[in-house]
């Protein structure tokens, strides 16, 4: 039992490890009454000797002088690409930023959408690119929801708001439009570097959550869900937003009443 | 190349090669590749795979050395890490494509001339030498590592990634193993009858004869 106990340590007596002084101590008790142990540190220290030796003949071991002359060559191709990466790196980097940003604030606003949750759906849906706004039945519930006070939205990419339906106008008891804007800057985009180019990304907004961006929304339509125009600038940070329309019409949200 | 530089510690040469310093890769190279070489020479005793596997752990270290942490391990450490897992791909690649070469064709470079003086103390290395590369991996790099690098024990469990008791244990294998083989590689008959092991009475004689 004394000499399983004992046995790493002998080895590292053998290796010539530091042990503390009372392992030390017990160790050599032990190997005074055990042959057995006591050949075995003998037996160690002289491989651990032969083992010096082999080590020592290695000391002048050294590589191909020629590796290191490749290994600078690599080095000076590795940094000249990282320089000048290609078009296409940029490209997908930009379109990772762009999809990370919207991300972030698609997790913001579904914050917001989980205090007032909607009707449907479960979380705000990004749309990139953005669907022909003449085809899009998001958008033409949208224009039933803000009504008719709902200005146009210019987008760069031919987005028209759809004009609000006269029909559906009349069924709101209190038209409380959502008042729509040209893009509106984001809180916190002000100490970002100047927009030099961007990207603009549609998503679904809960209306609940726009007052945090600074949207006037009226109380019948606390619960829709709208589509905004996120601008993301060359840097992939998000700068402006812009109300699109409304993903449930007032009729939906008055009948839920 | 400043001189600062080549004062600076290896962490901030790593620190340096992450920056896209050229020196600091050259200043490193020129301190460590002789530590990796050998253990990849220890390992494999084949100069060739040596030289390829130094030059690819200075390239993953080119590639990776934003990544390394500085105070966590010794760099030796971090270099024999890599210089591991090299190793144990390259040798399962070629066990894959051909079976390793015996021991009498593995070209352990010979450091020095031959003098006569030296001829018995050339052939108790070769014998040692032969030993610890019949080592099965796990037992070689421990043995390699601690023995014949010296690095501590806490150093080489972060090298292979284990506890320092796995280590420890290894290492105490390893040697039993090495003392085995070392007594199938050089039977010595005659010598039986002057030990006073009655465990194992050969195995001491050859010890005696191969490591003095």
């Amino acid at each position: 039992m004394t000499c399983a106990r004992l046995r790493e340590s002998v080895l590292d007596l053998a290796r010539g490890e530091s042990l503390p002084e009372g392992v030390v101590a017990s160790v050599r008790q032990h190997l005074a009454d055990c042959a057995r142990c006591a050949a075995e540190l003998e037996r160690q220290r002289e491989l651990t000797a032969g083992l010096t030796a082999l080590a020592n003949d290695a000391r002048s071991w050294r590589a191909s002088p020629a590796i290191e002359a490749r290994l600078q060559a690599a080095f000076a191709e590795r940094e000249a690409a990282a320089a000048a990466p290609s078009i296409a790196i940029r490209r997908a980097r930009r379109w990772v930023s762009i999809a990370a940003a919207a991300a972030i604030v698609a997790l913001a606003l579904w914050t917001g959408r989980s205090v007032a949750p909607p009707s449907g759906g479960v979380g705000p849906a990004v749309a990139a690119p953005p669907p022909p706004a003449g085809k899009s039945r998001a958008a033409a519930a949208a224009s039933a929801a803000v009504g008719s006070a709902l200005p146009r939205v210019d987008t760069p990419r031919s987005i028209r708001t759809p004009r609000a339906s006269p029909a559906r106008t009349t069924r709101h008891v209190a038209p409380r439009p959502v008042r729509s804007f040209e893009f509106l800057t984001l809180p916190g985009a002000a100490g970002l570097p100047d927009l030099e180019s961007g990207t603009v990304v549609r998503m679904e907004v809960p209306v609940a959550a726009l007052p945090g961006y600074g949207v006037e929304i009226a109380p019948d339509t606390v619960k829709t869900t709208v589509q905004a125009d996120l601008l993301v600038g060359q840097d992939g940070q998000p700068r402006a937003i812009r109300l699109v329309g409304a993903e449930e019409s007032s009729q939906d949200t008055r009948s839920r009443r | 190349m400043t001189a600062d530089l080549e004062r600076a510690s290896d962490d901030l040469l790593i620190a340096g090669i992450a920056a896209g310093q050229p020196e600091a890769l050259t200043l490193l190279f020129r301190r460590r590749q002789a530590e990796v070489y050998r253990f990849a020479l220890h390992m494999s005793g084949r100069p060739a795979l040596a030289d390829d596997v130094t030059q690819d752990v200075f390239l993953i270290v080119m590639r990776e050395a934003d990544r390394y942490q500085a105070g966590r391990s010794s760099v030796t450490a971090w270099l024999c890490g890599i210089a591991r897992n090299c190793v144990r791909q390259r040798l399962e690649r070629d066990a894959r494509l051909e079976s390793l070469p015996k021991d009498d064709e593995q070209q352990v470079p010979a450091v020095r001339p031959d003098p006569i003086g030296d001829l018995a103390r050339d052939e108790r290395i070769a014998i040692l030498r032969r030993a610890v590369l019949a080592l099965p991996v796990r037992y070689r790099e421990a043995v390699v590592l601690c023995d014949l690098e010296e690095l501590t024990y806490a150093d080489a469990a972060d090298a292979l990634g284990c506890a320092i008791g796995t280590v420890r244990s290894r290492l105490h294998r390893a040697r039993a193993m090495l003392a085995a083989k070392l007594t199938a590689l050089q039977p010595v008959e005659g010598d039986r009858a002057v030990t006073s092991d009655a465990t194992s009475p050969d195995l001491s004689v050859t010890h005696k004869r191969c490591m003095a």
